[in-house]
């Protein structure tokens, strides 16, 4: 992980120090440009910069156009592009191989010969945020004039390599206001934020990822209880795993005056789903929620629509995390768990009782809301089979 | 325009919080961190050392620091005294001899107070890793020792070690420590140059300098020795051992001497080790014309090469290198032509240890079935053996160094 080597330390402090030594805003915006060319180019090398910066000059350019022919263009290059680096064997054995595995095989080959060795670093990211921008240009939104500024926005290093997903309308606020002045608060919550975020991964994520891994090989041999047990680690080291990296972006754009969007906010006293996506990666949830959901029609169009718009969103979810089905399939439990949870106080005479009944008694609620959140994570982490096969140990059956 | 998205947040403003109490303890906190680290690696903390046993080794996530080690020597061993390093793998380690029964510890009442002896060998390790580095970083302040290890003949003694105990070596070069010695600078170069990537490269300096000034890793043992460990491991798995401090294992070993026959030499497992067994030699020898064994000139001349740069050269006159014999339950079931083969390799070994200035002799030709656990540990009653014989090549270095005035303590 790159947050946990010497050289982003070694990094970090060169920045921030050089950052507010220099005396004029407008010197440190150019120095922390540089700064992050340096640090994507050193992570990403040259075929990992490569795309990314043809992306960015032609997101850039289609913005300044506020042509909406040219800014939709531009979104399907991004989504072709993070479709290709990252989903092309995907969707090529989804899509090609049930009915031609000769054909897959050859676009297979031909794919891994202009491929790269792995897929740009924060293609994700990248594009998600592309896509933001363009979609809010050619919705009427001010574009990024300033070409360092959009540089800034686009590879920003603190928040490159795992989010949060930024938005612009907020980014650029932040990046003019907090250049100016260096503020004592900023370096003191930054360094506790940061702090806080490496004790969240070496301490905790790290030890229950050695948990999870020893244990879980013998999951049907153990108790009822340590398979809860086994649950609940696999529940908190990818809370602690990913929130932690967030912690590290945020505190290091806080020490450089920036603040970004949160992306965790307790999720796991969550009181029912709603509320768990409004706390877990809250900057991709809005994302999904702002650039899919709503503009597939959201909850406008009845019941059904609703609910096939949440599953299709929630299934893009998933994917968006990894190339596999079982990302798909936990984005899908999401979406129909959404969905009822949306859906229930709706049925006859059982879903007002049952309203009231978790109105009543709000620790039903929420026992109800981990167990779905923390079972899903089986989906996230394991095969189809194997996830299933745990979740029935789990419940004894 | 979509909604904005909920801002990280300043603290809470209580006392506690307050930027400006945080940085002061944060500066507070390491110093102090660092500080602790450096008084507890100088003075030391092992105090019922016995060896690197399993659970406070890198095999149990323990990855003993060289101001460790360091600590170790100084809380046992006075300047007056002869220091004996003993390095090398986990025969020397002395696995299969439970603590009381170590080899080592029949070799210290054997040197007598004279002498301290001190077991730095760690299961895989080479006789270049660990100890070696540790008796190269204390030349100045213990000029009197002696540096023992075991070894295979012909195993290259590459001179930075390998994983998982290149860290030490790392670690003494990094701050300094080691002596700039040309050969093993050559080989250093080449490693760098081939193996490690510039990255891997600034990640290794760049540690070993912040832990030369901050000492985190000298303080973070001492608290997972003393006090608390944090991870578990493949061999402390479960909870709570997986946390107790590792101060509370015992170096528990098993005693080969009292295990029973059929379970050291299973019979399925006897073509592996005679495999093993014919290994040491059959790729390193060529029959010469005249039907005898000779040793592979490109062998030759790789080992030469990499045995000359292992030590430095004032170590060199100080180091003992005693080479593994396999058990005889093994090597009499060679045939006659692979037991003169097998002969010849220790026989050149021997040779070119001492050529490269090194002291050197083999062990085990003479011993009994009952003195090995296994193809290669040795039980009790072969540790003692190993002690009589390595005790005596001591006092002779010790005499040719001219470390005693006078030799009290005799074998």
């Amino acid at each position: 992980m790159i947050f946990t080597t010497y050289w982003f330390l070694a990094f970090a402090v060169l920045v921030v120090a050089g950052y507010w030594l220099l005396p004029k805003a407008a010197w440190r915006l150019w120095f922390l440009g540089l700064a992050c060319v340096v640090f994507h180019a050193h992570f990403a090398g040259p075929a990992g910069m490569a795309p990314i910066i043809v992306l960015m000059i032609v997101t850039y350019f289609a913005g300044l156009t506020r042509d909406r022919r040219a800014c939709l263009s531009v979104m399907a290059l991004c989504v072709a592009a993070l479709c290709f680096y990252k989903y092309v064997f995907f969707l090529i054995g989804a899509a090609v191989n049930p009915w031609s595995p000769a054909l897959a095989y050859t676009l297979r080959t031909a794919a891994k010969g202009i491929m790269p060795g792995a897929p740009p670093l924060g293609i994700s990211f990248f594009a998600f945020e592309f896509l933001h921008y363009l979609y809010e240009v050619r919705n009427g939104g001010e574009p990024i004039r300033n070409p360092l500024k959009f540089l800034l926005f686009a590879i920003f290093f603190p928040s490159l390599v795992a989010g949060p997903i930024k938005r612009y309308t907020q980014f650029i606020p932040s990046l003019e206001q907090g250049c100016v002045r260096f503020r004592f608060d900023n370096l003191g919550e930054g360094l506790l934020r940061i702090a806080t975020g490496f004790a969240k991964k070496v301490i905790i994520a790290d030890n229950l990822t050695l948990y999870v891994d020893s244990t879980q090989p013998h999951f049907a041999s153990l108790g009822l209880i340590g398979r809860w047990v086994v649950l609940l680690a696999i529940s908190g080291r990818i809370l602690m795993d990913f929130s932690g990296y967030s912690d590290i972006a945020i505190g290091l754009a806080r020490l450089l005056g920036i603040t970004l969007p949160e992306n965790f906010n307790w999720p796991y006293l969550a009181r029912n789903l709603q509320d768990f996506w409004q706390r877990w990666h809250i900057s991709l949830s809005y994302w999904i929620r702002d650039y899919v959901y709503i503009p597939l029609g959201g909850s406008r169009h009845g019941l059904v629509r609703r609910v096939l718009n949440g599953m299709i969103a929630f299934a893009l979810c998933g994917l968006w995390h990894g190339p596999a089905w079982h990302f798909v399939l936990w984005g899908l439990y999401h979406g129909l768990g959404l969905s009822l949870c949306a859906g229930y106080p709706k049925l006859p005479v059982v879903g007002p009782m049952m309203q009231k009944g978790f109105e009543r008694e709000p620790l039903a609620a929420f026992a109800l809301t981990q167990v779905f959140a923390c079972t899903g994570w089986l989906l996230f982490f394991y095969p189809l089979q194997e996830a299933l096969q745990m979740a029935r140990l789990l419940f004894g059956l | 325009m979509s909604d904005p998205l909920p801002l990280s947040s300043g603290l809470d403003r209580s006392w506690f919080f307050r930027p400006r109490t945080f940085l002061a303890g944060l500066a507070a906190g390491l110093v102090l961190c660092s500080v602790v680290g450096r008084t507890v690696s100088h003075r030391g903390y092992h105090t019922a050392f016995t060896r690197f046993h399993q659970v406070i080794s890198p095999e149990a996530q323990y990855y003993p620091t060289l101001g460790e080690m360091c600590g170790i020597v100084r809380m046992r061993c006075r300047p007056d005294q002869v220091l004996v390093i003993v390095g090398g793998n986990s025969v020397f380690n002395g696995v299969g001899q439970p603590a009381e029964k170590m080899w080592t510890v029949e070799l210290q009442r054997r040197l007598g107070d004279r002498y301290v002896v001190l077991n730095f060998a760690f299961r895989g390790a080479l006789c270049t890793d660990g100890g070696a580095v540790v008796a190269e970083v204390l030349r100045r302040e213990y000029p009197h020792q002696v540096y023992v290890a075991n070894a295979l003949p012909f195993g290259l003694p590459v001179p930075y070690g390998q994983d998982p105990y290149r860290y030490v070596y790392w670690e003494a070069l990094h701050l300094g420590r080691l002596e700039d010695f040309g050969p093993r600078n050559e080989q250093l170069a080449w490693l760098e140059g081939t193996e490690y990537t510039w990255g891997q490269r600034f990640e290794l300096w760049s540690r070993d300098w912040l832990d030369g000034a901050l000492r985190f890793r000298d303080l973070w043992n001492w608290v997972g020795y003393e006090y608390l460990f944090t991870i578990q491991t493949p061999i402390t798995p479960h909870l709570p051992e997986a946390i107790w401090a590792r101060k509370r294992f015992l170096d528990k070993e098993p005693d080969f001497e009292t295990m029973p026959f059929g379970d050291k030499y299973r019979p399925g497992n006897l073509e592996a080790e005679m495999n093993i067994v014919r290994g040491f030699s059959e790729s390193y020898y060529l029959k010469d014309k005249r039907g005898e064994w000779r040793l592979r000139p490109s062998i030759r001349m790789r080992f030469e090469e990499v045995a000359e740069a292992a030590f430095p050269d004032d170590l060199k006159g100080r180091t003992l290198i005693m080479l593994s014999r396999n058990n005889p339950y093994y090597v009499k079931q060679l045939s006659r032509d692979e037991a003169l083969r097998d002969a010849a390799a220790y026989r050149d070994a021997v040779a070119e240890w001492r050529k490269v200035g090194c002291d050197s002799s083999d062990y085990a030709s003479d011993y009994d079935v009952a003195d090995f656990g296994d193809r290669t540990h040795l039980s009790a009653s072969g540790g003692r053996k190993l002690a009589e014989q390595v005790a005596a090549r001591i006092l002779e270095i010790s005499r040719k160094r001219g470390y005693l005035q006078t030799e009290s303590s005799t074998p």
